[in-house]
């Protein structure tokens, strides 16, 4: 089973809000799936609780409407100190669905959140140009990090 | 005369809210259930090649996509004039069963169940699922678990687990293997468990729900859904019928093409939901409900050996053998999910069920389809009409919510009479008039389209509650 998941998610017919689903994309043509789990989604449900219960490190990749075009924000999520009390469980923040994860199962991985603040959000299929050049770098990034999480675990179980 | 407003109406598919009118006693007067979206997918397609209807219709909905799918390629297939390979119908019902299951859950466990297991009055900021999560572990994982069951049989068939493709008129695009077979029917053990599990669970606290299952849009209505030959459980396929409250069929075999005789549909000028009607009886007092209660009422038989134990069951709640509380929604949802269970591996076992022959090709051939299915929630017709060139000229979406528009107005003033009391406003009264509702778990995504004209009504209240101007169109 694998010990990662990329999980990209928005609505990938609102132009800059599809950001997640081309990352995820575009890193699923470059990493081994043996070791990825790929989940696209338009949004976070509580179904997706047991399988990141399941891993050693959830990256989640959306987009943003806070800052300049393009601008790229990646940082540590965790469950939340006390137990969610959201009351709409149609979709959930990485936060709140972490919590899910732990409250449910008992477990909760390491979690990044990486985010590309969009441009436009209308009826579209293609990414605006801030957000397209902002796409190759956050893919390296990711393909690195993926990486060296394998190599830690390889090191830790050889 | 003051209003009360809900709005918004929580833990439903949609928005909506409900409205109270009070006489000068404080007393209710009137109550009614509003839909405040509008989609509006019947004008959009107009002028689309009839091949891309299913495709287009899918996207009405994120919960049932694949009712809209198989009502769209059954209208399709009418269109075509074709008979569909018998592998082709098996494989769409095993989807539609998955999508049965996915929603039923998402409907019992995620939205119902914290009215069910916490209590109607409980705090609300923990009336979720969250607090079903503190209260009862198993059970909020079950509820995950189930509906993630029912989303991977849509997907391992369809490819993804919301709007799938796959379903196309004439059949499906390509036919099951081995390998997808034996994935979903290696979970079906622990579905099973999970329903049987929650069933005995919700069976033995039926009970402490007296005065809801007295209050909840119980009374006499007619019922309508599809009905197999043998009177078994329909879900896929059948004739309309429709049976008054003592169960005696009063139209029967109908068409799906010959729907217009019998529903009627109207626009209210407060909401965004048409409210269909039993024609004979004209509107609004042709009031008949859809939907897993009404597909329970119908039938005499589900066709599996537990869910024909658990109908048997059902079916002594009442003397007459007609269940008339909608409150029992719930209960009837169990047992169809039960059913869907079973029946997945019935036609998963099925010897042709990986037959590569599994759909059927043809050019246009009539310039009038129709399709009609059982969704999650209720009778869905898909009817359209083409031009020589194949092109939609019009498209008329008769929803399972629409169809019980007129109950669910009638439930919030029957449990607003019950429950409400104009001096003094308490939490419980209000959550009571939104689980009538919940019971019958409308989608208002799906059926907020319009005929063509959509009725508005701008009320000018004064702070006294008196009415000082109207605005409308019709």
């Amino acid at each position: 089973m694998s010990r990662i998941m990329v999980v990209g998610f928005g609505n990938p017919l609102r132009s800059d809000d599809g950001f997640g689903w081309r990352a995820t994309e575009e890193l699923q043509q470059i990493i081994p799936g043996k070791d990825v789990e790929f989940v696209e989604c338009q949004q976070l449900a509580p179904e997706l609780a047991q399988k990141i219960a399941e891993k050693e490190l959830v990256i989640f990749i959306d987009a943003d409407s806070n800052g300049v075009a393009g601008e790229v924000h990646c940082y540590p999520v965790s469950a939340p100190k006390k137990d969610a009390t959201v009351t709409m469980t149609h979709h959930l923040d990485p936060c709140a669905l972490l919590g899910l994860a732990r409250q449910l199962y008992g477990k909760v991985p390491e979690a990044l959140v990486v985010s590309v603040t969009g441009e436009c959000f209308g009826y579209g299929k293609q990414l605006s140009e801030p957000v397209a050049s902002s796409l190759p770098g956050v893919v390296r990034h990711l393909a690195t990090v993926i990486h060296e999480k394998s190599r830690t675990h390889e090191l830790v179980h050889a | 005369m003051p209003t009360l407003a809900i709005e918004p109406i929580t833990r439903i598919e949609g928005h909506g809210k409900i409205t109270i009118d009070l006489d000068d006693a404080g007393q209710v007067h009137d109550a009614h259930f509003h839909v405040t979206q509008i989609r509006g997918f019947e004008k959009i397609c107009e002028g689309r090649p009839f091949t891309e209807m299913p495709a287009l219709m899918a996207r009405i909905c994120g919960i049932c996509p694949v009712s809209h799918l198989i009502a769209s390629s059954k209208a399709c297939d009418r269109i075509l004039a074709v008979t569909i390979p018998e592998t082709a119908e098996k494989l769409r019902r095993i989807m539609n069963l998955g999508q049965i299951i996915q929603s039923h859950a998402l409907s019992f466990f995620h939205l119902s169940s914290p009215d069910l297991l916490l209590g109607i009055e409980s705090d609300p900021a923990k009336r979720n699922i969250f607090g079903v999560l503190a209260a009862n572990p198993q059970m909020a994982r079950d509820g995950i678990r189930l509906r993630q069951f029912g989303q991977h049989v849509i997907e391992v068939l369809g490819g993804k687990r919301v709007h799938p493709g796959w379903i196309v008129p004439g059949g499906v695009s390509e036919p099951l293997t081995a390998k997808r077979r034996d994935e979903i029917l290696a979970s079906l053990p622990e579905a099973l468990q999970i329903v049987e599990r929650t069933l005995r669970w919700f069976k033995t606290n039926l009970e402490q729900f007296r005065t809801e299952i007295r209050t909840f849009a119980n009374f006499p209505t007619l019922f309508m859904g599809l009905a197999n030959p043998d009177n078994s459980l329909a879900l896929y396929k059948g004739w309309l019928r429709f049976i008054d409250a003592d169960g005696n069929i009063i139209a029967d075999n109908i068409d799906g093409v010959d729907y217009s005789n019998y529903i009627g549909e109207a626009v209210q000028p407060d909401s965004y939901l048409k409210a269909t009607y039993y024609k004979p009886m004209g509107y609004p007092e042709g009031v008949y409900r859809v939907g897993p209660l009404a597909r329970l009422n119908l039938c005499t038989k589900c066709g599996t050996p537990r869910a024909d134990e658990e109908l048997a069951e059902f079916r002594e709640l009442e003397r007459s053998h007609m269940v008339l509380s909608s409150f029992y929604y719930h209960y009837a949802r169990l047992i169809e999910t039960l059913f869907a269970v079973e029946k997945l591996e019935q036609l998963l076992r099925e010897p042709d069920i990986l037959d590569k022959h599994v759909r059927a090709f043809a050019g246009p051939n009539n310039h009038v389809g129709v399709g009609g299915m059982e969704a999650p929630r209720g009778t869905l017709l898909h009817h359209y009409t083409i031009d020589d060139d194949g092109l939609i000229t019009t498209a008329n979406l008769v929803i399972a919510t629409g169809h019980n528009n007129l109950a669910m107005n009638k439930g919030v003033l029957q449990v607003a009479r019950q429950f409400v009391n104009g001096a003094k406003l308490e939490e419980g009264m209000m959550n009571r008039l939104e689980a009538v509702i919940r019971a019958f778990d409308p989608c208002l995504s799906c059926s907020t389209h319009a005929l063509g004209h959509m009725g508005l009504q701008v009320v000018l209240r004064g702070p006294d509650g008196t009415l000082l101007d109207t605005l409308g169109r019709n």
